[in-house]
């Protein structure tokens, strides 16, 4: 046994993983150099598993929590989103569809007739709502308050 | 904990229990913290990193197949996120110049200005040494559980540590 053999053994020694005998154990005995190695890696080790870890902080659960919902609510609203755009889209194509389907049957020429009449009409309508256009927008602005008041309430508490 | 009661925890929060979440987070907390704590060295970055890892325990629990401790799964996504984060940007590490204190080292290492001394010559080993010797030194995580977690044989996850505190020793010296 050499002391470089020794040496290549201290780490192992001092961890526990090795009990030395025979030569290995003559040599800590004879050699101070691989003594005072083997001391040192031993009084490392003590060191090593006195050591304090820092406890996470109190409200680090709740805070993880947070993270979680937040997350969870953002998937949804991907979900939600994706969702909307599908019935968007499935809205224009079923709107294309049945225009393309009028215009092939001549509905189209007849509705553009029909067209001229509803702007004739809608003249007078607005002639004869005008009186009350206050109520209207009045009543239009409580309605968007109460949906954005809704939309809000229940944001926060799904956050 | 019993083997019994990890499957039981793992199963409710598959169901969305966020009670049970919160256990689990408890439980393992500290392991994650501590671990992360000594990789960064540095609170708020701490604070960060050890919650997106709970945060992708939570997302990968519906695939833990529960092969390995969870523990052991949770402690290889500690090494990911702070690989991860190693990659975004490099810890800063302090310098070298005030560890060096021949003669004073052996005999006193229980004392407060050196137990100092030995966190700044851990922060300085490579990345992969401070990680193993953060996990089975400060959190107890066991030579198999290393090896199942970083994907290694055992016997290579012993030699890093002993080459590890080898460097350590030479820091100290």
């Amino acid at each position: 046994m050499t002391c470089k053999d020794a040496i290549e053994l201290v780490e192992a020694i001092a961890a526990g993983d090795l009990v030395p005998d025979g030569d290995v154990r003559a040599h800590f005995e004879t050699c101070p150099l691989c003594a005072s190695a083997l001391a040192s890696a031993r009084r490392l080790e003590a060191a090593l598993a006195v050591r304090e870890a820092p406890a996470a902080p109190t409200r680090f659960v709740s805070l993880v929590l947070q993270r979680v919902r937040r997350e969870r609510w953002r998937a949804e609203e991907h979900v939600d989103r994706m969702f909307n755009l599908a019935m968007a889209a499935a809205s224009v194509i079923v709107a294309a569809g049945v225009f393309a389907l009028m215009n092939l049957s001549g509905v189209v020429a007849t509705a553009s007739d029909t067209l001229s009449i509803i702007a004739s009409v809608r003249g007078e309508v607005v002639r004869q709502a005008a009186p009350s256009v206050n109520t209207y927008v009045a009543a239009g602005g409580l309605l968007a308050s109460a949906l954005g008041m809704w939309w809000w309430a229940e944001r926060r508490l799904t956050l | 904990m019993a083997d019994f009661d990890e499957r039981a925890l793992i199963e409710r929060c598959r169901t969305g229990d966020d009670i049970a979440f919160s256990e689990l987070v408890d439980r393992y907390k500290n392991l994650v913290y501590g671990v992360v704590w000594r990789m960064v060295s540095d609170r708020s970055q701490t604070d960060d990193l050890a919650q997106e890892v709970f945060l992708k325990v939570y997302r990968g629990l519906p695939y833990f197949r529960g092969d390995a401790q969870l523990s052991t799964w949770i402690f290889r996504i500690v090494a990911n996120v702070c690989s991860e984060a190693r990659s975004r940007r490099r810890a800063v590490v302090p310098a070298l110049t005030d560890l060096r204190e021949p003669g004073a080292v052996d005999h006193a290492f229980a004392d407060f200005e050196l137990r100092e001394r030995l966190d700044k010559a851990i922060a300085q080993l490579p990345d992969n040494y401070r990680l193993l010797i953060a996990a089975h030194y400060l959190e107890g995580v066991q030579y198999e559980a290393l090896a199942e977690a970083l994907n290694m044989p055992i016997g290579t996850v012993k030699t890093h540590l002993y080459r590890a505190k080898r460097r350590l020793r030479e820091l100290l010296q």
